[in-house]
């Protein structure tokens, strides 16, 4: 239920999106076109020619907007591209960042024993952690000029110093001061915290290393509005038709997310009829649940995220 | 001091149909339903309750919770509310629904239901930007305007609704920049404008301002602000994720189109100059103004627009709406209802205490009509938790806590709480941890601007309601976070809404009174927990603070010394009754003065947990010392049960 397309990881779905533009500009694709995710399709200078605001913040300089997926333009106006295409999705539990395009470049978990200052990474990509993602790395990151970070969570404390916020002010949509320095738009599959990328995302993510991809940490829990990552497929891809059925019934592949099992994933062997009682002494719908380390447990359905 | 229970007070002369009970209390006209289904869509869970008439009397047959559905994926609210129906349907056997629709009236075989009523607190707030009508944009608020801005705050505190005091900057600048665009201020402004949001803008002034009318400069601003802000809306309007869209759905419009409501609570002269000068963007409403001793107009004003801009805008509102036997309500109001009701029917003074997953409500109502309603519509137990760090701070959330919490452990748990609002406390840990967050709620709840306790001599009857109170696995947790907020003196009735059905009963009223009396009498919907005497005064930690005797109705008697600082229960069963004799230390006060000892002119009622003596004064002052403090409260935990 925490996913707005049901599943965390998607292999493929026909999404239409918007490439929003923050202040009025220029369209430069038509209705009907077909569009590949680097090309250009809108232009927007909102304090007139480039330079002319040199202490603005860099989201009021020229932008040239890029369309991020690979399909056709549905609308296209003064204020945005709306753009459907067939796309593989990744999904996150919390995000932080605006719509950013890159080529996706996925770090090896061997790239992650060495000091984050040692890593070659290239300027404008959207890089893929295969874990926590500390402060040093995502500062490299951002001094790299890398436009987005995905990893499997990040330190509540390491995450809030390096964006100077307050995250539940963020996540609340209240005011929150400006970053001096910008940093990439960041999107963590798992959370806060320290827990490792589920093997199915991963997998994903290392079959599309090198594709272009749209990244949005856009977050807002109220309105289960999630981060997300889609990858555009070729047209002549033809990934197993999913429908990302949510509900947490007989034979679903759930994760845990909270108490002791947490991040381990498991298939629901039986359903109870009725509330069973948790150990914080509360009754609640739960399901039994084979962990794929071999161990049963009897889990509420609430803290359960079904995943395939 | 005396108490009365509701067994005593209540009339039985409350048949279905007849205009006894609620409706005569409320005014509302009686209606005879065999069968009534009421829901309470909340922001994370959909109760659903059904009443029906058994040998005469309403009675609650059954209940169901299912998560709410309003936000994607399934982005439509009736899509939870029918699994909760079905959920009804397998408990009863009766069906309810066909084909996606509700069966209604009754049928001859059972099926179906009369009346279908619904509260709704999913939407959330509504967001109102107050502007400042004084020049001088680019500087802040000035005191009027602030202090205008708390009285309208204050109007509706016990609506689902926020105000914010914002300054536009000029609007010379919208055209200021190279080029003739915006210049950097106005761009940052804007950005500040379109994050809050406003669902609605407020137009206030005060005293010999309003005489001379809001200056054009003002509304050349606001329809130049009206602008951005609509766009942004239509982009993100109430349904999330609309701009995420997958294939099958509906696309939003991009373009600007919708109207944003103005209230305006200026001279009427101006009214016409005012809706030219907003332009077409604009929905200007006259209002009358308000005043901190005329607070209505504006309360009823925004919680109308509370209905059409926020509960009308849910996914799936409109289908709900097909259903209904009558307009929804929100839950606070409805809420309201209930608290008032048991106020006036049974001639108490009332505190209703509702803590649900975004808001947190302590409604008061006194014997002789008071009503003072309390909304914090940001601060809850699951999405509102980010609001209650905020504000109380990690200090204050942990000194109700029996173990040592880091602030990042604490910042951590409420934020995954925030992220994964559904998450049920799977240990101990964590559920102490979500009383300790309720609490603060409750207390936030307590500082909204109009929320005066002390307004009420005394406090008849504590009712206790919403999920964290609902669910605690333990009466006495639920008793304690009850006592350790609202801290009563004297004597008073705990009760609690084990079955989620009080914020429901307010509505259910609006078709069927009758039937919410009854519900509330018949079934325990509110459980009575027990009865509460709290000396106050001051005396030093152990120290003798009250010597009571006990009188039960079989001839029993029990006398008993009761330390300050100390919790003590007397076994005292929900059927019970006894006469209770108070014997205060000198400093300490049972309602009629330091050391004056006083006999309860009626019997007292017990309940599920007894007859809890709370002698830990008032205020409620914990310990400093941190090993004291927990040894405390898991001293008090052990006594009351929890």
């Amino acid at each position: 239920m925490n996913y707005p397309l049901g599943w965390p990881v998607i292999p493929g779905i026909t999404v239409r999106r918007e490439r929003r533009m923050d202040r009025p500009g220029a369209a430069l694709v038509q209705p009907g076109q077909q569009v590949q995710p680097d090309e250009p399709i809108a232009h927007i200078n909102p304090l007139g020619t480039a330079g002319s605001a040199p202490f603005a913040p860099a989201r009021f300089g020229a932008q040239t907007l890029r369309a991020g997926l690979r399909g056709h333009v549905i609308e296209a106006t003064p204020r945005g591209v709306l753009i459907e295409g067939f796309v593989a999705v990744v999904q996150g539990l919390i995000g932080v960042g605006e719509q950013v395009v890159g080529e996706l470049n996925i770090l090896s978990k061997e790239a992650l024993k060495v000091p984050p200052d040692m890593i070659p990474l290239a300027r404008g990509v959207i890089l893929v952690v295969p874990g926590v993602l500390t402060r040093a790395l995502l500062e490299h990151a951002s001094r790299s000029e890398v436009v987005g970070l995905i990893a499997s969570s990040m330190a509540v404390e390491e995450l809030e110093v390096a964006l100077g916020l307050d995250l539940t002010a963020l996540l609340d949509g209240l005011p929150v001061p400006e970053n001096p320095r910008p940093l990439p738009t960041l999107l963590f599959t798992e959370g806060l915290g320290d827990h490792p990328m589920a093997s199915s995302t991963l997998a994903l993510l290392r079959q599309h290393g090198g594709d272009y991809a749209l990244l949005s940490g856009d977050t807002n829990p109220r309105r289960n509005r999630r981060p997300e990552l889609l990858i555009s497929l070729p047209p002549e891809a033809q990934p197993p038709a999913v429908k990302a059925d949510p509900r947490i019934i007989n034979g679903a592949i759930v994760r845990v997310s909270n108490g002791e099992y947490v991040g381990e994933i498991g298939q629901v062997i039986q359903t109870f009829q009725r509330p069973q009682c948790l150990p914080s002494g509360i009754h609640a719908p739960a399901v039994f649940v084979r962990l794929e380390r071999g161990v049963k447990a009897t889990l509420p359905i609430y803290n359960l995220e079904r995943i395939s | 001091m005396s108490i009365q229970s509701s067994e005593q007070a209540l009339p039985r002369h409350t048949a279905p149909g007849s205009q006894s009970g609620l409706g005569a209390a409320l005014g509302v006209p009686g209606a005879v339903s065999r069968s009534i289904l009421a829901a309470d869509c909340g922001s994370i869970f959909t109760k659903v309750a059904l009443l029906g008439v058994v040998e005469g009397q309403y009675r609650l047959l059954a209940r169901a919770e299912m998560p709410t559905t309003a936000f994607p994926p399934y982005r439509d609210i009736t899509v939870g509310l029918l699994q909760a129906i079905y959920e009804l349907e397998r408990i009863t056997g009766r069906k309810m629904v066909n084909r996606g629709q509700i069966i209604t009236p009754e049928q001859s075989d059972g099926d179906g239901i009369d009346s279908f009523v619904v509260a709704l607190s999913a939407g959330g707030p509504l967001t109102v930007a107050m502007v400042g009508t004084s020049p001088g944009g680019d500087r802040g608020p000035n005191k009027d305007e602030q202090a205008l801005a708390e009285t309208a705050q204050q109007a509706v505190a016990g609506v689902y609704a926020d105000i914010q005091l914002v300054k536009l900057p000029a609007a010379e600048r919208a055209a200021a920049g190279p080029n003739g665009g915006p210049d950097l201020h106005w761009l940052l402004q804007m950005e500040q404008l379109r994050r809050l949001n406003p669902r609605a803008i407020l137009l206030a002034e005060s005293g010999a301002a309003r005489e001379q009318g809001i200056s054009p400069a003002i509304t050349h601003a606001l329809a130049l602000a009206l602008k951005e802000v609509l766009s942004e809306q239509n982009e993100h309007p109430n349904i999330p994720g609309a701009t995420f869209t997958q294939a099958t759905a509906k696309i939003p419009t991009l373009h600007p189109m919708e109207r944003m409501p103005v209230i305006y609570t200026g001279h009427p002269r101006h009214y016409e100059r005012l809706r030219r000068e907003l332009g077409p963007q604009a929905d200007v409403r006259q209002s009358e103004p308000f005043a901190p001793h005329n607070l209505r107009p504006l309360s009823v004003a925004v919680s109308s627009l509370h209905e059409r801009q926020i509960l009308s805008a849910i996914p799936g509102y409109h289908r709900l709406n097909g259903w209904m036997s009558a307009p929804p309500m929100a839950t606070a109001t409805s809420f309201s209802s209930l608290i008032r009701f048991l106020a006036q029917h049974y001639g108490m003074n009332v505190v209703g205490i509702d803590v649900g997953a975004s808001a947190t409500s302590v409604m008061v109502a006194g014997e002789h009509g008071e009503f003072l309603p309390s909304v914090h519509a940001s601060a809850g137990a699951a999405s509102g938790l980010g609001e209650i760090l905020r504000s109380a701070g990690h200090k204050r959330i942990a000194r109700w806590l029996t173990f040592d919490i880091s602030e990042s452990e604490l910042r951590q748990y409420v934020l995954d709480k925030m992220i994964q609002p559904r998450l049920l406390p799977y240990t101990e840990r964590e559920l102490e941890l979500e009383h300790a967050l309720a609490r603060e709620a409750i207390f936030l709840a307590l500082q909204q601007p109009g929320a005066e306790l002390g307004t009420l001599p005394h406090l008849d009857l504590i009712l206790g309601a919403g999920g964290v109170l609902a669910h605690a696995p333990r009466y006495g947790q639920a008793a304690l976070m009850m006592l350790d907020t609202i801290q009563p003196r004297s004597v008073s009735s705990l009760v609690l809404d084990t079955v989620a059905l009080a914020p429901q009963l307010g509505v259910v009223a609006t078709v069927d009174p009758v039937a919410a009396v009854q519900a509330t009498e018949n079934d325990a919907v509110l459980q009575r927990l027990g009865t509460v005497v709290s000396p106050f005064g001051k005396a030093e930690d152990g120290e003798p603070a009250l010597k009571l005797q006990v009188d039960y109705m079989d001839g029993r008697k029990k006398t008993m010394e009761v330390s300050y600082g100390s919790i003590e229960v007397i076994p005292l069963a929900a059927n019970e009754q006894a006469m209770l004799t108070l014997f205060p230390a000198r400093t300490i006060d049972v309602g009629l003065g330091p050391g004056e000892q006083a006999r309860a002119g009626e019997a007292i009622e017990g309940g599920i947990i007894g007859l809890i003596i709370d002698a830990r004064g008032r205020p409620l002052s914990l310990p400093s010392d941190s090993a004291y403090r927990r040894a405390k409260l898991a001293q008090w935990r052990q006594t009351i049960g929890g």
